[in-house]
């Protein structure tokens, strides 16, 4: 179930498939991404890899004595650009994989254009989704949908990446989705079509308790994707973005020129590793004993470098200092950058009043909170409509609303028109309306005990209360409780026993703060396995993105039947 | 708890030398010490002083709320049984589908036809070199021409199949004199005599056909002798020189692009078959060292490690030797990437980029292969040293006979004399319960008591028995309150339990824990056994 496991596998299958011998490896767009994510440069270099190309770029020269690994998505373009490359081979031979299903026809094309029998191997390994953690993964698309309904060439690519996810854990679900989302309905038939027409594949080793794939749309939770986060992989997606598990910290004032772009991956940095999960408190104090031990070290190192068993010592200790070094400035920088915008933007405040309109339920307490911040004149444009975009999902029914007079400080505040309208936008694709679960609702009786009760264990932090909509749907379903009233079997048969390996998939893009819902949810229940997928990663900018992408084309189109769906 | 949590962070805590996988800073602490204490005792204190300082990092990011935990790991105290994505399972690849038969199938069809294509074009080829074209007239070639292939009729096509021009008086039809075919001047491709003899020849070779028409090869500067590059030069030249009407090809056959291209991807295989560039045989010799050093270097350090631990398992001098020839192949790793990066670097035409950016990434994965396999390459003792260490693990492995012998005898002393000491009525609980009381053997001395025994039938190390052995002498004599005795065998059990924890540090958390569940039960029994003495001298009072 360990999606990163299954990436690396794949290619180091294809890399060792190769043999022995100086390697290129050419791919695609997004090929490059999903390669890139699981093995550094480094780690690819030990197994003879040496250059790394793009089958569309011309600035290729020809290498006989070069072994060509092709890793491409099976589509037209990369056929196409395959033949071309196979007319005139660059390289002496060639390993070709597609990550996804390709159709025969294609292949005899590829044959035809193969005169120098050049090609060695042709596969499909279906690695064809990017594997951010172990148990989450990304198809990076932006605006799935139109609307309340599928983006046509989206759904394709969503059934590809999601089939592939279940080819490459070898799992052939049965599927759940979620009734009031239409776009959910979709795609599990699109998913299953698959499944159906390709059985072959699909013909894996019985378990006992067959795997679940269920199916998700964000629209269900609009609030998780707008709160502040601080735990360190979802502060930094928020804050500065993580793409492909890289941040660009070009902006940041006076930053070196090595650490434009850096690279956050857990598979390779023991650090991150280790605080991935851990809230900004406790990086900040991990990061300075970190920086500590550096700069002990560091003098040490250069002072003593007298007799010749000093440099021995020194240079026998290169590697590990170098590699130390490194990681000590990476991590300062980020760690540094994070610190000077929570500081700039208040976001500790703002994170406050974020938390306490998604987790209570006191309207005018609320509306205090919300009207005070607004009033303070370095509340950032983005913090201060997403608290307003809180304020007007939590409260969308409420009899005594202040939105009216929000929208207007907002104005007055001089946001811009482009965010004054997303609030409605959100509101649109994520409020009453459109949502199948009870967001909101829990915050009575119930969650006031439990409030209570972690308030007693004294680990509750104010600014991590929040627990997205998610975790009370997989909470459900390990229980053997989410309800078949909305969240239905497709097809005839449903699952007896309690789920074991389940496959989560968010249609508009999962959030951070999930993927640590789900990573507790898995070292918390033994027996149990959850993967987390999305069309993407989102951060509130991105989420803000998908939202307007959604909403823009939905005043003149007729409504989905999703929205018609009766909730409670 | 305390062995979960350990489990959580298994993985990281790697020696650095022999990378063997222990559990925590504490474990790696002491593996360092026990299996590497004989390195360089430079590096072995910076990685030590390196240790330390993660550990008190570590402890510190533990110590939530100010609590003191001394244990790693706290910070998962609130999970139970689940288990984190990084660690699950492993898993076997997952599902492939291999398109190469089908596309085998489709390509020989195709190449079948290919190959016979290529032939028949060789062959023409060959017909229409194969006689003096410098002295026979333009209607003599002609005619040969015509002869070799059927040539289209005119009529037949009006316009130029490759790029659609009209055909008529000022642009006229050439014909392709290897397939017949029609085109214009401006689609119209020469092949220079020697790439046609060279692409007859070497096919000719490749076929192994014997006795051919001698042809000479006399002139290959002249017409095309730079191959292919003076293609478009002769069409320049040959549109300046020759009338419109009447041309005369005296070192170039004319031909379509289609036959062109053909033969140019022909010569190009050609050409490819037996040249190795450079790159590939320094290449070859860099990959052949590394795997040398793989193979010897893992038995070098076997070796070090024995001899800087005082073993006599190894010779001193084989393994010198054997870290001289290790270096030599690092020396030589450094050299021949050095090579590498420099190929071609000083040519006239520089290399194609791609080349240049190859030649830098093999360079760099050497440097990176020797910066990290040179840090496991430990010294080795020099003579002396190494007598002193033979000496010093000589002593101390008496000692620790001596140690044991001792403890042997304390304990006997002690429970002779707290036999005869104690009174009778002290043991009184005892002796309702008839396994209870410590018996005598022929060594003598306390004897592990009873209450012990069901938990060590699971713990087979002797060392381990040990320790239990002396734990339960330790109770006995705290409950004759032999305090000197006491204090002795505290101090016995303390180094007893150094050594175990030593040897066995994949095991020393269950251990520890299982240590201090005993050790507080028998604090609280010593406790209550103290409270009821008490109770009775009081009584007796």
């Amino acid at each position: 179930m360990n999606v990163t496991l299954a990436v690396k596998q794949y290619i180091s299958k294809m890399i060792e498939n190769s043999g022995p011998g100086m390697k290129v490896l050419l791919m695609d767009r997004e090929t490059t991404s999903i390669v890139s994510v699981v093995y550094t440069q480094s780690e690819i270099l030990q197994k003879e890899v040496y250059l790394f190309e793009r089958i569309d770029s011309q600035n290729r020269d020809s290498m006989k004595h070069l072994k060509a690994i092709c890793f491409l998505r099976p589509t037209k373009e990369n056929v196409e650009h395959l033949i071309q490359e196979l007319r005139r081979p660059k390289y002496s031979v060639y390993f070709i994989y597609f990550s996804n299903v390709i159709s025969k026809s294609e292949i005899k094309a590829l044959a035809e254009a193969d005169e120098q029998e050049v090609v060695a191997e042709v596969q499909e390994f279906y690695g064809d989704f990017i594997a951010v953690n172990p148990h989450l993964f990304s198809l990076n698309l932006q605006g799935v949908s139109r609307g309340r309904s599928w983006e046509p060439s989206m759904l394709s690519r969503c059934t590809q990446g999601l089939t592939s996810v279940l080819l490459a854990l070898k799992k052939c679900p049965m599927i759940r989705y979620q009734l009031s989302s239409d776009m959910s309905k979709r795609l599990a038939e699109s998913v299953k079509q698959i499944i159906t027409k390709e059985y072959e594949l699909f013909d894996f080793r019985k378990t006992e308790v067959p795997p679940l794939l269920l199916i998700l749309d964000r629209s269900d939770d609009a609030i998780t994707p707008l709160l502040n986060q601080w735990t360190y992989q979802a502060m930094v997606h928020e804050l500065l973005g993580l793409n492909n598990n890289r941040i660009d910290l070009s902006r940041v004032p006076g930053i070196n020129k090595d650490l434009r772009e850096v690279v956050l991956s857990a598979e390779n940095d023991e650090f991150y590793a280790n605080n991935l999960y851990l809230n900004f408190g406790e990086i900040g104090t991990n990061i300075k004993n970190l920086m500590e031990d550096f700069q002990k070290k560091r003098p040490k190192g250069q002072q003593k470098l007298e007799s010749i068993t000093d440099m021995k010592a020194f240079v026998d200790n290169y590697p590990q200092f170098k590699k130390m070094s490194g990681t000590v400035s990476k991590h300062v920088t980020v760690v540094g950058e994070l610190s000077r915008l929570v500081s700039e933007r208040q976001l500790m405040e703002v994170s406050e009043v974020e938390q306490e309109l998604a987790c209570q339920n006191d309207h005018s307490s609320a509306q205090q909170s919300v009207r005070r911040l607004l009033q303070n004149p370095r509340l950032s444009e983005l913090d201060a409509v997403r608290l307003v975009m809180l304020y007007a999902l939590r409260y969308e029914r409420h009899s005594s609303s202040i939105l009216p007079s929000l929208m207007d400080e907002l104005s007055r505040k001089g946001v811009s028109e482009r965010h004054r309208r997303m609030v409605q936008s959100v509101v649109e694709y994520g409020g009453k309306r459109v949502r199948g679960s009870d967001l909101i609702t829990p915050t009575d009786a119930v969650a006031i005990t439990k409030q209570f009760f972690k308030g007693l264990k004294g680990v509750e932090n104010v600014y991590t209360q929040h627990q997205p909509l998610l975790h009370d749907t997989l909470d459900q379903l390990i229980k053997g409780r989410l309800k078949d009233s909305q969240f239905p079997y497709l097809g005839p048969s449903s699952l007896r026993d309690r789920p074991q390996d389940i496959i989560v998939f968010m249609i508009g893009g999962a959030m951070y703060e999930e993927a640590l819902t789900v990573y507790n949810l898995n070292r918390s229940t033994p027996g149990v396995r959850i993967v987390l997928g999305g069309s993407s990663i989102h951060n509130t900018k991105s989420f803000l993105e998908e939202v307007m992408s959604a909403t823009s084309h939905s005043s003149d189109r007729p409504q989905g039947s999703g929205r018609h769906f009766n909730r409670r | 708890m305390q062995s979960i949590n350990n489990n959580e962070v298994k993985e990281g805590f790697l020696c650095p030398l022999c990378l063997k996988d222990l559990q925590s800073f504490y474990q790696l602490q002491d593996h360092y010490e026990e299996e590497h204490s004989g390195d360089d005792r430079h590096v072995r204190g910076q990685f030590k002083s390196l240790v330390q300082k993660a550990k008190k990092a570590k402890d510190k990011l533990l110590k939530r709320d100010g609590d003191d935990r001394p244990d790693t790991g706290s910070y998962e105290s609130f999970y139970y049984g689940g288990v984190d994505p990084y660690m699950w399972e492993p898993q076997e690849l997952g599902a492939t589908r291999s398109h190469l038969d089908l596309f085998k199938k489709r390509r020989a069809a195709r190449i079948d036809h290919y190959v016979i294509e290529v032939n028949k074009l060789i062959i023409r080829l060959e017909k229409l070199t194969s006689f003096d074209r410098t002295s026979s007239d333009a209607a003599k070639i002609r005619a040969i021409e015509k002869s070799v292939v059927s040539w289209v009729n005119d009529s037949d096509v009006p316009f130029c199949p490759d790029c659609g021009n009209k055909f008529n008086i000022r642009n006229r039809r050439h014909h392709c004199r290897l397939c017949g075919s029609i085109m214009c001047r401006k689609c119209m491709e020469f092949v220079p005599l020697p790439l046609a003899q060279k692409l007859i020849n070497g096919t000719r070779e490749a076929l192994c056909v014997p006795g051919s028409p001698s042809q000479s090869l006399s002139s290959p500067a002249g017409g095309g002798g730079s191959g292919m590059g003076s293609r478009r030069g002769s069409i320049s030249s040959l549109s300046s020189v020759t009338s419109m009407l009447e041309e005369k090809d005296d070192e170039k056959i004319r031909c379509c692009h289609h036959c062109m291209d053909t033969l140019l991807k022909r010569q190009q295989k050609l050409e490819e078959k037996d040249h190795m560039p450079d790159i590939v045989k320094l290449y070859e010799r860099l990959r052949m060292c590394m795997e040398k050093v793989d193979e010897k270097a893992p038995e070098y350090i076997k070796m070090a490690e024995s001899l800087n631990s005082g073993e006599t398992t190894y010779n001193l001098d084989t393994a010198g030797g054997l870290r001289l020839e290790v270096q030599k192949y690092y020396e030589l790793i450094d050299a021949l990437s050095k090579r590498i990066l420099t190929l071609g670097v000083k040519e006239d035409p520089p290399p194609h980029p791609k080349a240049l950016q190859l030649q830098r990434m093999i360079r760099h994965t050497a440097t990176l292969f020797v910066q990290e396999k040179l840090l496991g390459l430990m010294s080795l003792p020099t003579k002396e040293k190494y007598e002193e260490l033979k000496e010093k693990r000589k002593q101390e492995q008496e000692k620790r006979l001596q140690q044991e012998r001792l403890a042997a005898q304390e304990a006997l002393k002690k429970r002779q004399e707290s036999e005869r000491n104690r009174p009778p009525t002290s043991t009184n609980g005892e002796l309702l319960q008839a396994p209870r009381p410590p018996r005598m053997t022929k060594a003598g001395g306390w004897l592990p008591s009873a209450d012990s025994v069901h938990a060590r039938s699971e713990l087979e190390d002797p060392l381990l028995q040990q320790i239990e052995n002396i734990q339960s002498f330790l109770r006995q004599a705290r409950e004759a309150q032999r305090t000197d005795e006491v204090a002795m065998l505290e101090e016995n059990l303390r180094q007893l339990q150094d050594e175990y924890d030593q040897q066995q540090t994949s095991l020393a958390i269950a251990l520890s824990q299982k240590l201090a569940e005993e050790k507080s039960l028998q604090q609280e029994e010593l406790d209550r056994l103290e409270a009821r003495e008490w109770e009775e001298t009081d009584s007796r009072k």
